[in-house]
């Protein structure tokens, strides 16, 4: 944009285009042209907030990313640590408290499992969640270097403009300083002529007339160029700040995105080993219940064998006493037995005996 | 060549992993798999997830399982933290970000994990729930896997220790042991889940069935050299993979896919492996072991079927031909066009 720095026509009527036969007044008509807005203190002070605005912005972004930044960073090289620790288990180089000792330390690492047995989770399975943590972790961050991408592209926009005016600045001063030396050239013609004109004649007052509208310009537009040269310095000092930020955006991002690279090539290449770890955890884990169950049925046997053993020592210790046994209540049976005869046959013969000295009574009787 | 750069971890660079990746999701929808097996459609969305993320420059190698050629750990983890972050609002907004949010949110990705209870039926009268468990998974051997398991409970002896209620009271879930117990065994056959959900207290065991994807071995050939899986896994699969591509180098883009099956349940009639590449946990047993074995499964209601189809390119289709003549079975080849 172009501004005009115009005298007002009611303020001050057109000056006559010669204040005296030598004298060419054409430059208190002819406009300064500017670019911009327009200059004051004010509209210079609100332009440069507004510049430093965008920068406080911009580090407040910086300083928001650069903690989350360290947080992500730190719960992803934690994670990664104890997919770390996994790999040196597999490797067998971790632990020398023996496999089982290994893995419960591992296991300890992962949230919420510490405290499990290890046959109620499937290692295999809670192995594979961590990784996803893991991986989903090392993509926030890669995000964040997008992040910082787009802030250090929104900066260096920010720099185009700012370059665009210490360009306009510059310029600006410049046609200040050139309309100054003029409207100097034009003052310095204006004295030298009044010296040479009688003191409080028509010309002499028109010439002094001239030489204060010149003074009126030549204030304002000095003041232009200390207001411009002003702006271009301070516009250069913010032009270094935004590019130091910008790089500093930059190198961030790089190193960001050179962390979370090696984070995500360590994690490919992780993820067979993790999956290897897992089954052979979760396959120990089926083998040892197999084993408590074959344990059990161990158990079971032992004890039917220990039954067996000791009835048969039992039988062993007590069977002849038991035969014996037998024997004598087979002996005491018999000799029950042939009492028993003997006296049914002492009866039966009794019986018979008093029948027939009953009968022989009769007989005799009757006879 | 692709490069191995790290443990069972291969890298592509990003055209030919967007090659691989096409070759890849037209392999799967060829194997027309069951519900049993991993969803197709979601593991499809993976596939395209990858392909849209090399292709916009949002990832600089395809990384897959160098034993299986699947996406590996890392892969899928990126896809599930990328559809996190741009959930959450936190993702990049350069316009390539923006057009692979795009893609992302009208795609369904398949996870690293996911569990799912349902209840198939429910008689109040008798207090008997009848549940279907799926565990989805990227398994340790790099296969993607599915577990289904269907059993049945009574109410008064199901709330505790197999499953638990949501806080309305209207939903199941399994607690955490079982579903760690059905987790782990995704390594193991689908006897031995059976055998061991079988020993908890108040549950029936239906039916144990194990779905795998892969391994999905692909070669391309390209101006240095075949790129192919530096680490095949899948043994004779593997064997006549490598002699195949020693004997004639493949001109176009070539893939084998093996899509196994591994099923106990009460309802099948005979014991059975129609898989080549998997014999029955009894023929895998010496002969001691074996006879503990037969003894232990006499008193058991239920039997095992054991199955894989495969899906091959033309030039690749003398590999399962001949593990089939070897293993006297009759499986499903589909070949790609």
């Amino acid at each position: 944009m172009v501004s005009t720095i115009r005298q007002s026509s009611q303020d001050m009527p057109p000056s006559p285009i010669m204040a005296g036969p030598k004298i060419n007044l054409d430059v208190l008509d002819r406009p300064a042209t500017y670019s911009g807005e327009g200059i004051s203190v004010k509209s210079l002070e609100e332009d440069i907030h507004q510049e430093r605005e965008v920068q406080n912005t911009k580090v407040d972004e910086l300083k928001v990313l650069r903690e989350r930044n360290v947080e992500i960073n730190q719960a992803m090289a934690d994670e990664l640590a104890k997919l770390q620790k996994f790999s040196d288990y597999l490797n067998g180089t971790a632990y020398e408290g023996g496999v089982l000792a290994g893995l419960k330390s591992l296991l300890s690492n992962i949230p919420g499992l510490g405290s499990l047995a290890i046959s109620q989770r499937s290692i295999e399975q809670l192995l594979k969640q961590q990784y996803h943590i893991s991986a989903r972790r090392v993509k926030e961050s890669a995000a964040y270097v997008d992040t910082l991408k787009a802030s250090e592209q929104d900066l260096y926009k920010e720099l185009e403009r700012i370059n665009g005016k210490i360009v306009e600045m510059a310029k600006n001063e410049k046609v200040a300083l050139d309309y100054v030396i003029e409207l100097r050239d034009l003052e310095t013609q204006l004295r030298a002529e009044m010296e040479t004109v009688e003191a409080g004649s028509v010309e002499y007052r028109e010439l002094d007339s001239s030489a204060d509208k010149v003074r009126a310009k030549l204030a304002e537009h000095s003041s232009n160029v200390l207001l411009y040269g002003a702006a271009e310095e301070r516009y250069v000092a913010l032009k270094d700040n935004t590019r130091k930020l910008a790089e500093t955006l930059r190198n961030l991002g790089n190193d960001i995105q050179q962390y979370t690279t090696a984070a995500s090539i360590k994690l490919d290449m992780a993820s067979a080993q993790i999956q290897a770890i897992g089954r052979a955890a979760d396959a120990s884990a089926v083998v040892l219940e197999m084993k408590k169950s074959l344990d059990v049925m161990t158990e079971s046997m032992n004890v039917t064998t220990q039954f067996v053993s000791d009835t048969q020592i039992f039988f062993r210790e007590n069977l002849d006493s038991l035969v014996q046994e037998l024997d004598t209540f087979d002996e005491k049976t018999t000799a029950v037995l042939d009492t028993n005869l003997e006296r049914s046959k002492e009866i039966e013969t009794e019986r018979i005996n008093a029948a027939i000295a009953k009968a022989e009574s009769k007989h005799a009787d009757d006879a | 060549m692709a490069k191995v750069v790290g443990y069972h971890t291969q890298a592509l660079e990003p055209s030919q992993g967007v090659e691989c990746l096409q070759l890849m999701a037209k392999t799967i929808r060829a194997a027309r798999l069951r519900d049993s097996f991993p969803s197709a459609a979601r593991l499809r969305d993976l596939l395209l997830s990858l392909e849209r993320g090399l292709q916009l420059g949002r990832y600089k190698e395809y990384l897959f399982d160098a034993r299986t050629g699947l996406p590996n750990l890392a892969s899928v983890t990126r896809v599930a933290t990328d559809v996190e972050i741009i959930g959450s609002g936190g993702f990049p907004s350069d316009p390539a970000s923006r057009q692979y949010a795009r893609a992302l949110s009208a795609l369904r990705p398949i996870p690293v994990d996911e569990i799912e209870t349902e209840i198939r039926r429910f008689d109040p009268r008798a207090g008997r729930v009848e549940v279907r468990v799926r565990v989805t998974k990227l398994d340790g051997s790099g296969r993607f896997t599915r577990i289904t398991v269907d059993f049945s409970s009574t109410q008064v002896s199901w709330i505790r220790p197999v499953l638990r209620l949501d806080d309305e009271g209207v939903r199941v879930a399994l607690t955490g042991p079982v579903e760690t117990m059905i987790y782990r065994h995704a390594a193991f056959d689908a006897e031995m889940l059976f055998v061991r959900l079988s020993d908890l207290d108040g549950v029936d065991v239906e039916r144990v069935e194990r779905g795998l994807v892969g391994p999905v071995l692909f070669a391309l050939p390209g101006g240095g050299g075949l790129e192919t899986l530096a680490e095949p896994s899948g043994d004779a699969l593997a064997d006549g993979w490598r002699h195949v591509l020693q004997a004639q180098a493949p001109e176009r883009p070539v893939a084998l896919g093996a899509f196994q099956s591994d099923i106990a349940a009460t309802d099948i009639k005979a014991e059975k492996s129609n898989d080549p590449l998997a014999p029955l946990l009894r023929d895998r047993l010496a002969e001691r072991p074996a006879r503990d074995h037969a003894s232990q499964r006499e008193a058991t209601l239920f039997k095992v079927y054991r199955d894989c189809k495969f899906v091959t390119s033309r030039e690749l289709r003398a590999v399962p031909e001949s593990l089939m003549r070897s293993a006297g079975t009759r499986n499903l080849i589909y070949e790609l066009r």
